[in-house]
């Protein structure tokens, strides 16, 4: 497995998790998450 | 722990004001437990040591009608959970209105806490022929009175003593007021008996320490009313205001923008070039730099809308707007009340919900929550400003002051407006029935934007953009990379999915590659405008000469060569997202407010279901007239 390949594949599992555990949060109402919010800071 | 005070007043007299030049940049920004009221506190540095100032929701009283109401009520009583036992209450009034103002200053009064009136404001006071005799005021009131312009720093030192000698023990808890006995009357309820007293004993504060000195003229402020809030005349300014702002956003932005996209595809041609030919590559240019810079080519847009947004609200036109409209809501069932929670939500639309709490009417409040995400909020400026770009042409009247592209940016921000009206209508005579409730609304006085506020806030929406593209939207253009790249770039999986939900998006005129960009769009509007940069430039040579979004979309065709884009795919694409719900926030914060998942899915669902439909007779619409051309 080449390097390219190593650092791609830890590139897209990093944005999964960021992308499911934003979701999770924005669910959960610990952040107003939609980035325009001034209520973003909440929590 | 720091000693605590709250800052307490009626909306529009400053008291955010009072906070911010106390406090400066100190604050921190939260919940209460249990409750979606904000809290929000900071440090006010005196001569005895720092002291936590809490600033309490703005309120025209202590019924605890409202969750806001609750909330200060129970910071006041020291019963709020989570919160700092008070040791006093800065009351800011308004020093032109004190009969309203004081109010609530001798229901605060009541509570018993040693206490200190802030007499704002003086200044428009004075412009209204009202002089105050503070002295006189304080000797009858028995509390000290600081007179103060918070926007102009004055009062801002003898505030801060005075604080320092409320957290040292040397003001004395504020006696409750002596209301005159009224005789029993059977017609009267206890709470407007109360009010009566109250605005007895109010008339007897103010009578010889307030003056009123004849004024030839009426003010300035009321002149301006009489043309900005007639029927005709002001929205017709409203509306010339309005096309003037986003012809304004376009005029300036787009040097900048166009800078910015220049940038990035430059930037990616470089870094382009220092990585081997593969899959990293791919990822990063394709991905990062073509997705993620195309969001970013839109901070210019989203700055300018914000810097007219503040100078709108700060001068005290934003409240204007919203009584015209309020004239047009009552007659359909709701009022102004609903109205501010719809207008924040043309920023954006959780707050917009969250703000829905100082509603009494459960009803009223559920209505005015499912309308909210139909305003136009600023994610979904990328995409009309993309399209428009693209597909409306530069026509120019008035010396350039009014275009086609301004134009149709304002109407774009007037659909979800004009879609709001019959749901409301259906709503109010069918799920939500109910009689339209009373308001009274009040029009702050005008004056001249803070150049630091409007700053502020149109960097901090700024720094948000930017924040936003470089964390979510960066992470789901990889996914949508990494969709489009696998098992082969040729024969990928997003085309896959992209072709088996092609046949539901070909009515409104789309190919598989913009209905994957928009199913990708759910969690965030702007995706929409990554996910199509990073597709249609997937595998295209990267130099500094490389299209823009804009000149790809031009390029895209269909199988069969036709073009994919036209004026009438353009207005499909746009009126869908002007009523399509895609932010999980929004869909979050409905149910988080109306504790129910039933109504969350009934959003979500009636406002996908219009935005198809209307979509889909905007695109046939369009071609029957004609727009189904290439540009």
């Amino acid at each position: 497995m080449s390097v390219q390949m190593i650092v791609t594949g830890l590139g897209v599992l990093l944005s999964i998790i960021y992308v499911v555990y934003r979701l999770r949060k924005e669910w959960k109402g610990h952040s107003a998450g939609c980035g325009h919010c001034p209520l973003k800071k909440l929590g | 722990m720091n000693p605590a005070v709250a800052i307490i007043g009626n909306p529009n007299t400053g008291k955010t004001t009072v906070f911010n030049a106390l406090t400066g940049m100190r604050q921190h920004v939260g919940n209460y437990p249990g409750v979606t009221v904000e809290r929000k506190t900071g440090e006010v540095t005196t001569s005895v040591g720092v002291v936590e100032l809490v600033d309490l929701p703005g309120t025209y009283s202590l019924s605890a009608q409202s969750p806001d109401e609750m909330v200060v009520v129970n910071v006041l009583r020291g019963h709020q959970q989570g919160e700092y036992p008070i040791t006093g209450v800065v009351v800011v009034v308004d020093a032109s209105n004190l009969r309203r103002n004081l109010f609530l200053a001798s229901q605060v009064m009541e509570i018993g806490l040693p206490m200190v009136l802030v007499l704002n404001m003086t200044d428009v006071a004075e412009g209204r022929g009202i002089i105050v005799d503070a002295y006189e005021l304080s000797k009858r009131l028995n509390v000290p009175v600081v007179v103060a312009r918070a926007n102009a720093g004055e009062g801002m030192d003898e505030l801060r003593e005075v604080i320092a000698e409320i957290v040292s023990g040397k003001v004395s808890p504020v006696r409750a007021p002596q209301l005159p006995e009224l005789p029993p009357d059977p017609n009267e309820t206890p709470t407007s008996k109360d009010s009566i007293a109250r605005y007895q004993w109010i008339r007897q504060q103010l009578q010889g320490t307030v003056r009123r000195v004849a004024m030839t003229r009426s003010p300035l402020s009321d002149r301006i009313d009489h043309v900005l809030t007639h029927r005709l005349w002001g929205t017709l300014i409203f509306s010339v205001i309005m096309v003037l702002v986003f012809q304004a956003i376009y005029s300036w932005a787009a040097p900048l923008q166009d800078t910015i996209d220049k940038a990035f595809i430059a930037m990616g041609a470089w870094v382009g070039g220092l990585l081997p030919e593969g899959m990293l590559r791919s990822m990063v240019v394709d991905g990062v730099f073509k997705g993620v810079g195309s969001v970013l080519a839109f901070l210019p847009q989203i700055v300018f809308l914000f810097l007219f947004i503040a100078i709108l609200e700060d001068c005290g036109y934003m409240s204007r707007a919203a009584f015209l409209m309020d004239k047009i809501f009552a007659r359909i069932g709701l009022s102004g009340k609903s109205f501010i929670p719809m207008l924040s939500s043309f920023a954006c639309a959780v707050p917009g919900i969250m703000s829905t709490r100082t509603i009494e009417n459960p009803r009223d409040r559920l209505v005015t929550i499912l309308v909210s995400p139909l305003m136009s909020c600023s994610a979904r400026l990328p995409v009309y400003t993309l399209m428009i770009a693209a597909f409306v042409p530069p026509v120019t009247w008035f010396g350039g002051v009014v275009g086609l592209q301004g134009l149709t940016l304002f109407l774009m921000h007037c659909v979800g407006f004009v879609v709001a009206i019959p749901v409301v209508y259906v709503l109010k005579r069918t799920l939500l029935k109910g009689a339209t409730p009373p308001f009274v609304m009040e029009l702050p006085v005008y004056k001249r934007p803070s150049v630091k506020t409007v700053c502020w806030r149109s960097m901090d929406r700024g720094r948000d953009f930017v924040k936003n593209a470089g964390t979510i939207i960066l992470a789901l253009t990889v996914v949508i990379w990494a969709l489009s790249y696998f098992p082969t770039p040729k024969d990928n999986y997003f085309s896959r999915i992209g072709h088996i939900i092609e046949p539901a998006v070909k009515p409104l005129g789309w190919d598989w590659r913009i209905g994957m960009a928009v199913v990708s769009a759910f969690p965030a509007r702007e995706v929409v405008v990554a996910a199509l940069g990073t597709t249609y430039n997937l595998g295209k040579e990267v130099t500094e000469e490389s299209e823009t979004l804009r000149q790809a979309l031009h390029t895209a065709t269909w199988p069969d060569g036709r073009p994919v884009y036209s004026l009438a795919v353009a207005l499909s694409i746009m009126v869908f997202f002007a009523l399509c719900c895609q932010c999980g926030a929004t869909v979050a914060t409905i149910k988080r407010e109306s504790h129910s998942w039933r109504w969350a899915i009934f959003a979500f669902s009636y406002m996908t279901g219009l935005a198809y439909v209307a979509a889909l007779v905007v695109y046939q619409g369009a071609l029957r007239c004609g727009w189904g051309g290439a540009l």
